[in-house]
Order: structure tokens, then C-alpha cells, then sequence
């Protein structure tokens, strides 16, 4: 199925290529439905639970936004992460809601709504693994997922030790928490609050603990090591202003009106 | 005598029509394949002239090397053990015990019948959750997954072009075989099988390109090879064009070399032909040398 | 002289295909050194006999019996038994991947386990034998029609068998290329070959032939001396066979 979502994706993408720019206003808009560009499953934020209804954390603030406030109709459409923004500029969604990180480089390719939510990559490891701290990773394996923040600091990491970690990229994030289980990597670097799913749903499975970004940024830090502080936002086309402002004002009300914390609380407790 | 020809009348009826006359056809076909051939290239010349960028073409072969090697190591013993477990596949597909035979053809419509993608996902994450959490192991696990994956799904395919080959192989073969005294065993190793071998062949090199060009799904087991550098590169760069450029070339490196060591393997095979025996009469003579 | 002793006997052999019965009760012997010419119309059950002479077919009820030897029992071993009798195809069946010389030295090589140097002189000398001494290093599809059969005769003579069956050898050959074969054939039988050959070729079971086994909708209508039967056949059916052909 991803396979197959992402050679959709990728076939649009170079069809589409040489006529990229009669593109923007193709999909979307003007009561239309609005599609969202997702890569699911990334449990909390959007996942099927086993009778095959989409929920998670993404998917309710699309409610919120989309639906109640702005009034549109709205529909996910499942894609594989590591082309999510090529295939957002060639207009097979309007807009992404994926967990995604605003950073500098995507936002060259793209447009972010207001931040929305803030997680720390983070890692976990099976309890009773020798892993202790950041540096025991030297020389291990680890796994993450294809064209995610989490693989950029496992890179990151990885120039640290001079080129002594091996990063195993997968699919999905489900692939690399199977590698954790299979006995293939010793530690997958991610978002903290998928990994914390995880861990949850897993005895055997438990954060590195330790000070990190978050304690540097004097955050209120989690106990578990955090490589680095991000903020998730909505990505738009470049251009794509008008809904871009009408969607922030969207974020904005329902902030106010407590929406945002009542989903919040939902899916995040304590 | 070509004016008396010219002079009579051009044939009515349904058999004149546009397509009825060759020369017309064949120019047709012509021009169509020029077209075709003018636009691919414009395009693709365009594209590559406006889209690739030089320097990240550059930065990235490196890593596409490290891939490609990769990729070769792969397929050159998948290809080994997929060929000579589809041979016995294919004789065990033969077999006169039922047993033997069912199994064979259950194996074969297993492999061939599910998708390749379901078959490594199987091995790659099925296998090792059935040990306890954290307890597989092998370490390293999507290299010989990998392997494994694509020897067991490809044994299938050269197993049945094995059997279609020893089919294709005359009745009387065995019968003559027989009638000088081998045993059956004796009969398929030195009279069927080499004859098989190469009713089969071109439907086996068919076979083991594919096999190639299957490589491109190890990326869903996290394998390093080709379409996993194209997609990182595209995913960091959001460039697609210059890593595509790599990535068709480098499979092509693969695939052609593989087509000509198949020519190779069928140009062996072709017993006394026109050319050998031409060459040989030319040629020197060894008495009681094999040739084949 | 010795007295000649039955080499191959036949006795009251039954087949049947599905319900088809295509051999009803044949029974006859060759001896040591003899001819015998197996002729009669199509669907007679020639070649079904023969075959069953070296048990490429089964037989259902009845014996044969190759020097004492009941080929048709159970437990026989039927490969070496098979070393013992050559047979030549009307197909020819050469192996197109061997060389005519290897096709030869295939049998001694690779059943008998003769030395390879000894096996191929031999196989050489017996090219030579067949008038194909130069063509040892050309393939069966290199070679006429007539030239692949006298290779395979020679393949079948590498085994040193005592009994050569010909099934209707000369039948898938352009008139022009028979006469080569049936020459072979001919010196074949003045060597002392024991041979029993299924044929069309009147002219050859008449000169070559020492008796005639005329057989008829599975059954043996009649066995007689070659020369009495193109003279005077003693049976009806073997009168209406001989009329027919004038």
C-alpha cells in the first residue's frame, strides 16, 4: 500500500513537473473539499484504530479548524512522508497535517501556518539495553523514518561521532519500532510523543533518559533525553496565502475558545 | 517491363485501402517512431538541460556508487541461488511421486501468486518477531532477508520455465536415452536437462532482470540500495530530477551487462548452428572435444 | 554349424491401450544371427511390439524372453538389460547437444564407465563402420537424414548388444537417403547382428531378411522364410498383403 501511495506520488510528480505552474489554484478551495496530505499511521496524530476510523490528534484539529470554524469539508488522503511536500507542490493535496516540523529548509519549499504543537525528538531502547546515554549510541544501529526530523538528528548525531552510527531508514515509523522488536536497531529517534505511544503500548520498550535540548532551552524538560525542541505546523503551497491566514485565524479561535486544550487533553494527559 | 506494370489500373475494393499498401505502412511507422523518438528526446533533453543541477549531481555519485555496488552484490547471488534452486524446483515440479510434485507446484503457486512486497515484509518482519522481544539473533537481518526474499520468490519463476523447457524437450529424447541403457536420473542430467536448459533460457534471463529491477522494493526493508538514495536526496534536496538521472543510469548498468551475459548463455547453447559450423570448418578441428 | 538358439522370444503377449487390445496372443522367437522382418498395415501393432521388446511399453499378459531372460518380470533390472538390446528410432533421437562422436561414446561413457580414450576409438572406428568417420565433430542438425540414422545406429552398436530392433527406420527418410541406411543394415546382418526390424521396405526384408513375421490387427498372421513368403505366402491375409503392394 505505501508502495504504492508513494508511486502515485512520485508519478505525479514528474508528470507533472513541466506544467507545475498552472497547478496552484488546481485543487481545493472555494468550498471545495479541502484534502489533507498525511502520512498515516503516525500514532497519536493520525491513525486508523481497528475498525478502520481515522482518528488522532491531527485529525481532531482538522475537525476543529476545517470543519467547525472555517467550515469546510475535509478529507485525509494517505501518503508516504518522505515525498509529502513534493507531492503537496504538485497539487495532489491542498494542504499537510502530518506532525510535520516547520524548519528552514522545508519552509524554502513550502509555506507554515502558526505553530501548533511543540515535541522533542527523543529515543527509545528496550529496558535492559546497555544504552545509558547519548554516547553509548556510538557505533550502534538505529532506526528512523525516511525524511523525518528524527533521521536529520540521527544524522546529526552521527557527523558527532565522526560517521560512528549506522541510520536504518524506513517507510513508516512502524518500520523502524519493528526493527526496535526484531532485534535490528538498538534505538529509534522520533517524535517524543509517538515514541511515548509506543513505550506505552510495550513493556520492553522505554525512553534513553537524560537532559537535553529541552533543558537547554529551560523548557519544562521531560526526564527522557531530548535531541532537539520542534514546533509542528500546517503546510501550504507558497502563494497559497488567503487560506493560509483564513487557517491560522482558524488556530487562533480555537485556542481561545478552549477547543485546542480539550483535544489537548484528550490525547495527552499528564 | 515496369512500364506494362504501371500501366494497369490499381486494384478496387476492400483490398486497397490505407493500410493495404507496405510502402505507405512502413513510412507510417516510421514516422510515428521518429516522432516518438523526437519528443522523448526533446523532453527529456529539455528537462534534463533545465531541471538537473550539475553540482548536486555530482555530490550525490558517490553515494550512488556505494548503492549500485551494493545492488550488484545482491543480485549476483540471488541470481546464482534463485537460478539453481529454480532448477530443482522444476524437476521436483516433474517428479513422478505426487508428494513431491504437489509440493513443488504449492511452493511455485505461493511465490508466484503474492506479491514479492508481501513476501520480504514476511521474512524481514515477520520471521524475527517470532522470537521474544529483542531476542533475533541476527543482527543485519535485511541483507539476507533480502536475499533470501528474492531467491525464494524468483526459484518459483526459473522453476516453471525449467519445466516448460524439459516439456519442450521431445519424448523420443528420453526414449533414446533410456534405450542405451541410463537410468532415468542419468537420462534428465546428461540428454534432458541440457536441452532444457535452453528451451528455458531466455525465459530465465527474462526472469532474472526482473530480478534486478526487484531490488528497487528492498527499500521498503530499509536496504541501502538505489531507490533509497534517490529518496533521501529527494526528500533532503526536494530536487527529483538530478538524483533520477543517477538512478536510471545505474540500473540500466545492472540490466545491460545482465541482457549480454544472457546472449552469451544463449550463444552457447546454440548447437551446430549456420555460424558454428561455419566457423568450424574454417577453423581447427579436435576430435572427441566437446563443444557444447 | 551350431545349432541356432532362440535369442528373443515372444510368448502369448497381450497389450491392451484403455480398452483398445493392440497385441492378441504373439508368439515367436528369433534366434541368434537371424533377421526377422516384422511387416504388415498401419495399426497392425508393429512398433507397438517392438517397443515393448526393450519395455519402453508394458506388457500386460504374457513373457519376453531375451536370452532365457523374462524381461517383463518385475524385479528385472531393466537399464542393464537395455545395454543388452540397441534400438534405432524412426525419429532418430539423436542428442543435439553431443557431437555424432559423442553421441556414440555417450553410452559406453556414461553407463559402462568405459575409459573415455578407449570409448571414443571405439566410437570412431564405428563411424567409420557407418561411412561417417569425417563427420565426428558435427552436430545432428549439421547432418542429412540419412546420416543421422546411420550415427544412431552406431550409437546403438557402442553398447555391444546382442539384438538391434529397428523400428521403421528408413520411413521418416527422403527416398534418395533410404539406400544408405539399408546398406548399413545390410552388413549389419552379414556380420551376424540378431535383428528384428519393423519395415515398409519390401525389397529390404526380401534380400536381408531371414524370416517374415506378417502381422495383422495386433495378431501374427503368419511367420515365414523370407523367400517362401515373397514367393508364395502361406495365409490368406498374407497373399492380400503381398497383392496389394504389387
Amino acid at each position: 500500500m505505501d508502495r504504492r501511495s508513494y508511486l502515485k506520488a512520485s508519478g505525479a510528480t514528474f508528470a507533472a513537473m513541466g506544467v507545475a505552474g498552472c497547478l496552484d489554484s488546481f485543487t481545493g478551495g472555494d468550498g471545495e473539499t479541502i484534502t489533507i496530505g498525511s502520512d498515516i499511521p503516525y500514532r497519536p496524530f493520525e491513525y486508523n484504530t481497528e475498525a478502520g476510523d481515522l482518528v488522532g490528534f491531527d485529525v481532531e484539529i482538522a475537525e476543529a479548524v476545517f470543519a467547525e470554524e472555517l467550515d469546510y469539508e475535509y478529507e485525509f488522503q494517505s501518503t508516504s512522508f518522505d515525498s509529502i511536500i513534493g507531492s503537496l507542490n504538485n497539487g495532489n493535496f491542498r494542504v499537510i497535517m502530518s506532525a510535520m516540523t516547520i524548519n528552514e529548509e522545508r519552509a524554502e519549499q513550502v509555506d507554515f501556518s502558526d505553530p501548533y504543537f511543540t515535541a522533542y525528538q527523543t529515543a527509545v531502547i528496550l529496558s535492559g539495553s546497555d544504552i545509558t546515554s547519548k554516547e553509548d549510541l556510538r557505533g550502534v544501529d538505529v532506526g528512523v523514518q525516511k525524511g523525518t526530523t528524527g533521521e536529520t538528528a540521527a544524522e546529526a548525531i552521527r557527523e558527532e561521532f565522526d560517521g560512528e552510527l549506522n541510520i536504518q531508514s524506513f517507510d513508516q515509523i512502524t518500520g523502524a519500532f519493528d526493527a526496535l522488536l526484531n532485534n535490528q536497531v538498538v534505538a529509534v529517534i522520533n517524535d517524543n510523543t509517538v515514541n511515548a505511544e509506543f513505550a506505552n503500548q510495550n513493556d520492553e520498550v522505554q525512553f534513553l533518559e537524560g537532559e537535553g535540548e529541552a533543558a537547554d532551552m529551560g523548557e519544562n524538560a521531560p526526564p527522557y533525553l531530548t535531541l532537539t525542541v520542534e514546533e509542528y505546523g500546517i503546510a501550504f503551497r507558497q502563494g497559497d496565502d488567503e487560506f493560509r491566514q483564513e487557517v491560522n485565524e482558524g488556530l487562533a479561535a480555537i485556542r481561545e475558545s478552549g477547543r485546542y486544550d480539550e483535544i489537548y487533553a484528550e490525547y495527552f494527559e499528564g | 517491363m515496369s512500364d506494362a506494370l504501371s500501366e494497369r489500373e490499381e486494384p478496387t475494393g476492400a483490398s486497397s485501402g490505407l493500410l493495404a499498401n507496405d510502402d505507405l505502412v512502413r513510412r507510417i511507422g516510421e514516422v510515428v517512431a521518429g516522432l516518438f523518438l523526437a519528443v522523448v528526446l526533446g523532453v527529456l533533453g529539455w528537462t534534463v538541460f533545465s531541471e538537473v543541477d550539475p553540482d548536486l549531481l555530482q555530490t550525490i555519485f558517490p553515494r550512488f556508487v556505494t548503492a549500485y555496488l551494493l545492488v550488484i552484490r545482491i543480485v549476483i547471488v540471488s541470481s546464482i541461488l534463485s537460478v539453481s534452486a529454480g532448477i530443482i524446483v522444476g524437476l521436483a515440479r516433474i517428479s513422478s511421486s505426487p508428494l513431491t510434485s504437489n509440493v513443488a507446484r504449492g511452493y511455485i503457486e505461493f511465490f508466484r501468486g503474492t506479491p514479492l512486497l508481501f513476501q520480504l515484509f514476511l521474512i524481514y518482519f515477520g520471521i524475527p518477531s517470532l522470537w521474544g522481544t529483542g531476542q533475533f539473533p541476527i543482527s543485519d537481518w535485511e541483507i539476507p532477508a533480502a536475499v533470501i526474499g528474492l531467491t525464494l520468490n524468483h526459484a518459483a519463476y526459473v522453476g516453471e520455465a525449467m519445466r516448460g523447457g524439459i516439456n519442450a524437450v521431445p519424448d523420443g529424447q528420453m526414449e533414446a536415452a533410456r534405450s542405451i541403457g541410463m537410468s532415468r536420473v542419468q537420462a534428465m542430467r546428461e540428454v534432458i536437462l541440457p536441452q532444457a536448459w535452453r528451451n528455458a533460457l531466455a525465459a530465465i534471463g527474462n526472469d532474472q532482470i526482473i530480478l534486478v529491477k526487484d531490488t528497487s522494493l528492498l527499500t521498503l526493508i530499509s536496504v541501502p540500495e538505489i531507490m533509497q538514495v534517490f529518496r533521501s536526496v529527494n526528500s533532503a534536496t526536494f530536487d527529483p530530477w538530478t538524483p533520477l538521472v543517477w538512478v536510471c543510469l545505474f540500473y540500466l548498468a545492472v540490466t545491460l551487462p545482465m541482457s549480454k551475459l544472457v546472449g552469451v548463455l544463449e550463444a552457447r547453447a546454440d548447437w551446430g548452428s549456420d555460424r558454428k559450423s561455419l566457423a568450424k570448418r574454417l577453423g581447427s578441428r579436435m576430435p572427441g572435444g566437446g563443444t557444447s | 554349424m551350431s545349432k541356432p538358439k532362440p535369442l528373443v522370444e515372444f510368448v502369448d503377449v497381450n497389450k491392451w491401450f484403455g480398452q483398445n487390445h493392440v497385441l492378441k496372443d504373439v508368439s515367436f522367437s528369433v534366434d541368434e544371427r537371424e533377421v526377422v522382418v516384422i511387416i504388415g498395415p498401419s495399426g497392425s501393432g508393429k512398433s507397438t511390439l517392438l517397443r515393448c521388446t526393450n519395455r519402453l511399453e508394458e506388457v500386460q499378459k504374457g513373457e519376453i524372453h531375451l536370452d532365457g531372460i523374462p524381461i517383463t518380470d518385475e524385479d528385472v533390472n531393466i537399464n542393464h538389460l537395455r545395454q543388452r538390446i540397441g534400438m534405432v528410432f524412426q525419429s532418430f533421437n539423436l542428442f543435439p547437444h553431443l557431437t555424432a562422436l559423442e553421441n556414440v561414446a555417450a553410452g559406453p561413457t556414461k553407463v559402462k564407465g568405459v575409459d573415455e580414450t578407449e570409448a571414443y576409438e571405439h566410437a570412431q572406428e564405428l563411424l567409420n563402420r557407418v561411412g561417417l568417420g569425417d563427420q565426428g565433430d558435427s552436430h545432428p542438425n549439421e547432418l542429412s537424414g540419412g546420416q543421422q540414422q546411420r550415427v544412431a545406429i552406431a550409437r546403438a552398436l557402442a553398447m555391444e548388444p546382442q539384438v538391434m530392433l529397428f523400428d521403421e527406420v528408413t520411413s521418416a527418410l527422403d527416398p534418395e537417403l533410404v539406400g544408405e541406411v539399408l546398406d548399413v543394415m545390410g552388413d549389419l546382418a552379414n556380420e551376424g547382428m540378431t535383428m528384428l526390424v519393423v519395415t515398409h521396405e519390401m525389397g529390404f526384408a526380401q534380400e536381408v531378411g531371414d524370416r517374415i513375421v506378417l502381422m495383422s490387427e495386433g495378431e501374427v498372421a503368419e511367420v515365414t522364410e523370407a523367400d517362401q513368403f515373397f514367393e508364395q505366402p502361406r495365409t490368406e491375409r498374407g497373399e492380400r498383403f503381398l497383392s496389394r503392394l504389387l
